[in-house]
């Protein structure tokens, strides 16, 4: 058998860390892919609510899913439908803090939201927090499930 | 049980790392944070922790729990039942399934 030169064992832990660091690369190319597919799903979210495009929430929702509210109660994809052919009008909506965690075909999105709904032809202020749960069905991003929850003003 | 228990360790083997944990008062819990909590010895545990209209839906490996959660704790002297619903969120790893997110928010107080 052949004895490897000091220049050829080099080369060869040279490739074989190259090729480790490429390894390491793709895969964690689809991970930021992931993250990028959710967060434009978050963002076409937003303009479905605002332009009340009920469409998007049909084809982006699994059928079981579920909504925790704030008020402590549970929703359904249809009532949700429902509800947003019917909203409240909604002024100052903007969402922050958006983190998005991806364990393979499932994802957590995490966000904060400050909105004001017109009360009596007043606004009322709100901040919630969100946790969105996706699952990827078909080779697309599917929500399975939302919970949020009101922040409390401090004392 | 883990709950009641304060048992910290069932929560550090099935909870993943990056793990989050909205909660009703708005804020949301890391994992480090939930910890720190449950082994905090000053602090009372609740003394009866009931979960009820349970429903359990599998997307092949991720899963998803929603229940109603009623809680009797001891709070200033008083007992005090709380109920809130709750969505967990949940991902088989290595043939385990592990908790990714968790998030609770308020129905009722009973003081």
């Amino acid at each position: 058998m052949k004895t490897l030169t000091r220049f050829q064992w080099s080369s060869t832990a040279a490739l074989i860390a190259v090729l480790a660091i490429a390894t390491m690369a793709w895969r964690h190319a689809p991970a930021e892919e992931d993250r990028a597919a959710i967060l434009q799903w978050e963002r076409d979210a937003a303009a479905a609510k605002h332009a009340g495009d009920v469409a998007f929430f049909e084809k982006n929702l699994m059928d079981d899913w579920t909504g925790g509210l704030s008020s402590g109660a549970f929703e359904t994809k249809q009532s949700l439908i429902a509800s947003l052919r019917h909203a409240d009008a909604i002024e100052k909506d903007s969402v922050s803090s958006v983190a998005v965690r991806v364990y393979g075909d499932a994802a957590i999105a995490t966000y904060s939201r400050s909105y004001e709904v017109v009360v009596d032809g007043g606004l009322l202020p709100n901040e919630s927090i969100t946790t969105e749960s996706f699952v990827r069905w078909d080779g697309r991003w599917i929500q399975v499930a939302a919970h949020s929850s009101i922040v409390k003003p401090t004392p | 049980m883990a709950s009641l228990s304060h048992d910290a360790d069932f929560y550090s083997q099935n909870l993943v790392d990056d793990w989050s944990g909205g909660s009703s008062d708005g804020s949301f819990q890391t994992k480090s944070m939930l910890l720190r909590e449950l082994r905090d010895s000053t602090k009372r545990g609740p003394t009866m922790v009931c979960h009820s209209h349970m429903t359990l839906r599998f997307f092949d490996l991720t899963a998803v729990v929603t229940y109603i959660r009623t809680t009797d704790s001891h709070r200033d002297g008083n007992c005090v039942q709380t109920t809130a619903i709750e969505t967990d969120t949940f991902v088989k790893t290595n043939g385990h399934w592990l908790q990714i997110a968790s998030h609770t928010s308020s129905a009722s107080r009973r003081p």
